[in-house]
């Protein structure tokens, strides 16, 4: 295929990796974060990510107008991070000194269950968020045109990176998680409360895969399976950062976008297999992943 | 004496329990199963097939059934999957003993479930799921296809893009069975009808993507004279959103798979002027052949889901229609008799009078819808399409000539 290598193209493909990037980031880093904690691989976080797509539709849809999106912002996460402390409550509190195996397969039954369950509140049919008004339209990167929205995804998920990383290395609950991820036993002996950590750690990363849903409703289509998708991309992602490690989620993220920006571009039919094949590569050199550490 | 009877009572309602009660009319009921999928990506084109086969089921039943005997339509899903499809097609045909089975929506499913068909003689007719491959390559004799096959549908857009003065081409599709030989039937006939053409880059992103940026970036660096997609559903919808930021419609001419659920899930944020195609879009059937029977499906359809009907619930209700015609035919429901009358039958198609069925790989010649997407007063909330035509499926489809040969090489 003949394709001009100039910087436009370069810029654009880097701008575009980007973007993929961003979203990757969000819902791996709620992933990752659960896992470094509970130890717990939450099957259901793909299922999370799409009730947060669509409730920002419905929120959209009833209220209209500008602020709308702005609202389904707020909202949304908010709303899937309420049913994240339920599902910590009613399922995950009872099996988190069971094997991983019951734990997959309890959260890989709550997949099936969110699938219907959304079938029953929005249908099968596909919706469609359009891209808020604030943000319509292109500016030119290099030449080329590139959307706004894309760009002010790209900053949401730096903000975000940066604000998880303040509450991770700079506050009180962070320095619980960061012990907790370490030593989650001897800080009970400490006298901390552990299962309120757990709840909180899996309330947040509710709200990031809830965040992620929103963020992407107006960049692609809502509807069923949106799920299973994003839920082995950002475990993709996570593994290759190392499973529990924050920026481990982003150095992947970072890594997968740009496998997929400049892979497809280069060899299309390969990208796909450039990206299971870096999990891959990393997994034989460090299993523990990039940033993570080997399993004690 | 009270504990005998006691023991005795649980044992009775304990066998009520396990042993179905045969309600008296048992007898006269044929059993139907439509294998379709009602979870996962594609579950809006299953449910959609659904509700058209009951509509279908019902309007028998309302007159008197098959052959004086009423059907009873069994449902399962697939899940989208080609394990699972063959596990619920063998499980109907052994355990319920249907008489026939409709489905599914994904071609790789079809494909899997056929051999499950093939190997206990039963009938399946394919409605939405449309692989040429299994129709000629693996066809055998008990599967039909009511659905513009891929070479149908490919061929009849080949042929309409060949009108265009368009030299290079850039094709993108869902990386799986159904959008590869598609694209192939496309290509061949483009290629046939128009010289010079060049198919500069073929793009593949795997069904249910949702992120296409990294592939529209590789378009537009690609520069070609226009794009020819077989995207479809939730992965088109994403698609024309993400495109539409980079200007990519401005640049390049588009055609894609935008039925009319596409249309509807896009509502607002459609492109106007962009090429459709789809297998049977109310909006045009009812233009271009118009009829009470129609309409009367149609108002079944929205008093049932509150939706227009999609061409997959049209093409279901064709399907069921189909079988049920070649039993009266056969004046059996015996599946050896029915495929004899199902070879060349004349089928009472929603979509319009002179479709048949040909004996050489049992397509029907149901042809392709195509138009331009553009707003219409009547429909306020989603786009419909300006300038339609029907390219009939004898037009297009495989010539006949081909078709030993191509199972000939597939048998070594």
């Amino acid at each position: 295929m003949s394709i001009t290598w100039d910087v436009g193209t370069v810029l654009l493909l880097v701008m575009a990796g980007l973007t993929r990037a961003a979203i990757l980031f969000i819902v791996a880093a709620g992933l990752t974060l659960v896992f470094g904690v509970l130890r717990v691989i939450n099957m259901a976080h793909g299922s999370l990510y799409m009730i947060g797509a669509f409730v920002a539709a419905s929120v959209i849809q009833k209220v209209g107008g500008t602020w709308s999106f702005w609202l389904a912002l707020v909202a949304a996460p908010l709303a899937v991070a309420a049913i994240g402390a339920i599902i910590e409550g009613v399922v995950l509190r009872r099996i988190y000194q069971a094997e991983h195996v019951v734990q997959l397969l309890a959260t890989y039954a709550l997949i099936l269950i969110f699938d219907d369950l959304v079938k029953m509140i929005w249908g099968a049919e596909y919706k469609s968020v359009s891209v808020p008004a604030s943000f319509v339209g292109s500016i030119a990167i290099g030449g080329r045109p590139f959307p706004i929205y894309n760009l002010f995804v790209t900053a949401w998920a730096m903000a975000l990176a940066g604000g998880l990383w303040f509450m991770i290395y700079r506050t009180g609950l962070g320095r619980l998680i960061r012990a907790a991820v370490d030593d989650a036993e001897t800080l009970e002996a400490l006298g901390v409360n552990i299962p309120r950590i757990f709840a909180a750690v899996f309330v947040i990363g509710a709200f990031l895969a809830g965040l992620g849903g929103v963020l992407v409703a107006p960049l692609g289509s809502i509807g069923l399976g949106m799920d299973v998708t994003i839920l082995i991309e950002a475990f993709v992602v996570a593994v290759i950062g190392g499973l529990g490690s924050f920026p481990g989620a982003l150095l992947g993220a970072g890594i997968i976008g740009m496998m997929f920006s400049f892979g497809i571009t280069v060899a299309p039919d390969m990208a796909m297999a450039f990206v299971f094949l870096a999990m891959v590569i990393v997994l034989i050199i460090r299993p523990w992943g990039l940033f993570g550490e080997p399993e004690r | 004496m009270r504990g005998k009877r006691g023991a005795l009572a649980t044992l009775v309602i304990l066998f009520s329990l396990i042993l179905p009660l045969e309600p008296a009319h048992a007898q006269k009921t044929v059993k139907a199963a439509m294998v379709n999928t009602s979870t996962g990506g594609v579950a809006l084109y299953g449910l959609a097939g659904i509700e058209g086969a009951k509509i279908a089921v019902a309007d028998l039943n309302a007159s008197g059934g098959v052959l004086g005997r009423k059907i009873d339509l069994i449902v399962r899903d697939d899940a989208g999957k080609p394990d699972v499809g063959a596990r619920e097609i063998r499980d109907v045909i052994l355990r319920e003993e249907v008489a026939v089975v409709f489905g599914p929506v994904s071609s790789g499913v079809l494909l899997a479930m056929s051999e499950v068909a093939k190997e206990n003689k039963t009938l399946l007719i394919s409605h939405t799921a449309n692989t040429e491959r299994a129709f000629v390559e693996r066809g055998h004799r008990y599967i039909f296809s009511v659905v513009p096959n891929t070479f149908i549908e490919g061929s009849a857009m080949g042929l309409y893009m060949a009108k265009k003065p368009y030299q290079k081409y850039v094709i993108i599709g869902p990386g799986y069975e159904f959008g590869y030989i598609q694209a192939e039937a496309f290509e061949r006939r483009l290629k046939e009808s128009k010289k010079d053409v060049e198919i500069i880059n073929k793009l593949w992103p795997k069904l249910g993507e949702t992120d296409f940026t990294s592939y529209i970036t590789a378009i537009i660096a690609a520069k070609p004279d226009a794009v020819y997609s077989n995207l479809f559903g939730s992965d088109l919808i994403a698609f024309t959103k993400q495109a539409k930021g980079y200007g990519f419609f401005e640049k390049f001419p588009f055609a894609a798979l935008y039925d009319v659920d596409t249309l509807q899930g896009l509502g607002k944020d459609v492109v106007e002027g962009v090429i459709g195609y789809g297998r049977g879009e109310f909006h045009v059937i009812r233009k271009l052949a118009p009829s009470d029977r129609f309409e009367e499906f149609i108002k079944k359809y929205r008093a049932a889901t509150n939706r227009y009907p999609s061409t997959w619930a049209i093409n279901a209700y064709d399907g069921v229609m189909a079988w049920a015609k070649a039993a009266k035919k056969a004046n059996s429901i015996d599946t050896e008799k029915v495929v004899d009358a199902l070879e060349g039958l004349e089928l009472d198609s929603l979509r319009g009078p002179g479709r048949f069925i040909r004996k050489a790989d049992h397509q029907a010649n149901v042809g392709s819808y195509i138009g331009v997407v553009a707003w219409d007063k009547s429909f306020p909330d989603f786009a419909i399409w300006r300038d339609a035509t029907y390219v009939p499926g004898e037009q297009v489809w495989r010539p006949e000539a081909e078709i030993p040969d191509i199972r000939a090489k597939a048998k070594k």
